[in-house]
């Protein structure tokens, strides 16, 4: 499995983008900041000045139903939030 | 940015303008923005659409609006500031190579344009022209009058039938022996005018007949028009086109036109109340508008023999090619398909464009060299006498004052109108300017005569 999972695309992450030059992406749950700067450099032909990372627990949700409750479990993971340099930029929406 | 400028000859030259990226880079983006703000895009909140995505969408069609809106800023600035007389407008050079907007970041265009040559008018008393005086005959007068006169005759009943008499009475179809045919055609109150009646000799038989008279006659040979029987005896065309035979004609009323008696009544009613009192002072009158009326003809006359002078003494050299391109592209350019004009009239009427260009340039320049301008109070005068002569043909002579300039401050609210108006201005005041300075020798001439000077 690759680092990168997903990018984050977000309304908060496009204004991100596009005021300070920041992406979002989700990452492997244990690749390092290292790892996801190679990864991104790699995917998008960037440069990459900083790596920002934070884990996110997964939360167990229910919900009452008419036949019982019903009870699941959202799936923890890492998000990554990679500044790049002056210059550079990821389109998320080269591709519609 | 960088303009340039190449003449190629007198008349013609090449305006290049060279567009960077830091030109155009920030009114490119300030549009962008405030598209992104108002677009409306599905899967986007209203205004949270990525920059990315307005900029691949609408990036082009601005960046092409916004270099469009730079060169044609800059040029006419450029034109303004260096004062340059442009006749026509600018034209993308011919050789323009294709601009691909996708991957060039500077651009350049290079515009032809046509300056205007230096005209000079001198004008002085060794110049001639006629000015056309129009005579005014008594017979001229007359007419007048009888126009004026003949809204306010009466028909009156009269004792014989004339020349031009209306003549009312009952009709029958009669045989030979002069008694009623069974079953005939016949009409009550038909009114025959003896104008009309073609045949001599039918026309002799009424003249002279009184009321209670009546007549036999052929009515195909005094009427061969269908119209006219199918009138006389009240049936339809189709029958009347095969009426044949002499009918019996039994008067009951004669009636003529009378001419107005000129009297007080009649002078106030045609001049307003008291203005005339006499015969003789109409004639005065009537003479003073007749010679308003022809001044008006001769001042016209005067003003195209000028033009025709001074263009052929000029002699104005101008950059025809251009011009040409420039019609041709201006009536490719038009938005209604009826108001384009053929090719081969675009050549026929090049000529005539030419010289009209040419008098511009001559009037402009006598405009600017003796500082003629239009004032407001001017247009106005001018707007009111537009307004005037517009109701004279209505046949209203006398509106009040109040009435015209109502209307003609109405004409003015209209722009393109006030335009034409000021330039009626301009071309009364150069006209009036030419007559001053150079030698007017007047001459008299019949009507028939003037009319022949436009038959040239």
């Amino acid at each position: 499995m690759s680092i990168i999972i997903k990018p984050l695309v977000t309304e908060k992450m496009t204004e991100q983008g596009e005021t300070l030059n920041q992406y979002g992406f989700v990452v492997r749950r244990d690749a390092n900041k290292i790892e996801i700067r190679k990864a991104v450099e790699a995917m998008y032909d960037v440069q990459v000045t900083s790596v920002n990372t934070m884990r996110y627990p997964g939360k167990t949700k229910s919900r009452y139903t008419k036949s019982g409750i019903l009870s699941g479990k959202t799936s923890a993971f890492k998000k990554a939030i990679v500044k790049l340099a002056e210059g550079d930029k990821i389109d998320f929406y080269s591709n519609i | 940015m960088n303009i340039s400028r190449e003449n190629i000859d007198e008349l013609n030259a090449v305006i290049k303008i060279s567009v960077e990226k830091e030109d155009y880079e920030k009114r490119v983006a300030d549009v962008l923005k405030s598209y992104q703000k108002k677009a409306n895009m599905p899967g986007f909140r209203p205004g949270k659409v990525p920059a990315g995505l307005i900029k691949k969408m609408y990036g082009n069609a601005v960046l092409v609006d916004e270099i469009n809106k730079i060169v044609s800023e800059n040029l006419s600035s450029y034109l303004s500031e260096n004062d340059l007389n442009v006749l026509g407008e600018p034209l993308p050079n011919e050789s323009q190579e294709p601009v691909d907007f996708d991957s060039q970041e500077n651009f350049e265009f290079s515009f032809d344009i046509a300056l205007s040559p230096d005209v000079e008018v001198k004008l002085t008393k060794r110049e001639k022209l006629p000015f056309y005086k129009i005579e005014i005959t008594d017979e001229m007068i007359d007419g007048h009058i009888k126009t004026l006169t003949s809204r306010f005759g009466k028909s009156e009943v009269v004792e014989q039938a004339g020349e031009e008499s209306m003549i009312k009475g009952d009709i029958v179809e009669v045989d030979t022996d002069g008694n009623e045919v069974e079953g005939g055609i016949r009409a009550e109150d038909s009114v025959i005018s003896t104008t009309v009646i073609k045949d001599d000799s039918e026309k002799e038989k009424i003249a002279g007949k009184k009321s209670g008279d009546s007549v036999i006659f052929d009515l195909r040979k005094a009427f061969p028009n269908d119209t006219e029987i199918s009138y006389i005896l009240k049936i339809t065309k189709e029958q009347a086109a095969e009426v044949n035979g002499i009918y019996k004609f039994t008067i009951k009323e004669i009636t003529e036109y009378q001419d107005p008696e000129l009297n007080q009544e009649l002078f106030d009613q045609l001049f307003g109340p008291g203005n005339v009192t006499s015969e003789d002072e109409m004639k005065v009158k009537v003479k003073e508008d007749l010679e308003k009326t022809f001044e008006m003809e001769s001042e016209y006359r005067f003003a195209t023999d000028a033009r025709e002078k001074l263009l052929k003494k000029m002699d104005i050299p101008l950059p025809e090619e251009f011009l040409k391109r420039w019609v041709r592209v201006n009536n490719k350019n038009k938005e209604k398909e009826e108001e384009k004009v053929s090719e081969e009239q675009i050549e026929n009427e090049f000529p005539s464009m030419l010289d009209d260009l040419r008098w511009q340039l001559i009037k402009n320049y006598i405009a600017k060299a003796n500082d003629i301008k239009v004032e407001e109070a001017d247009l106005k005068e001018f707007a009111k006498k537009s307004a005037k002569v517009q109701f004279m043909q209505y046949g209203l002579t006398n509106l009040p004052d109040e009435h015209l300039e109502n209307y003609a401050n109405e004409m003015l609210k209209n722009q393109d109108q006030a335009r034409r108006m000021a330039e009626g201005v301009i071309n009364e005041k150069v006209t009036e300017f030419i007559k001053d300075s150079i030698k007017v020798e007047e001459k008299e001439v019949s009507r028939e005569e003037f009319n022949k000077l436009f038959d040239k």
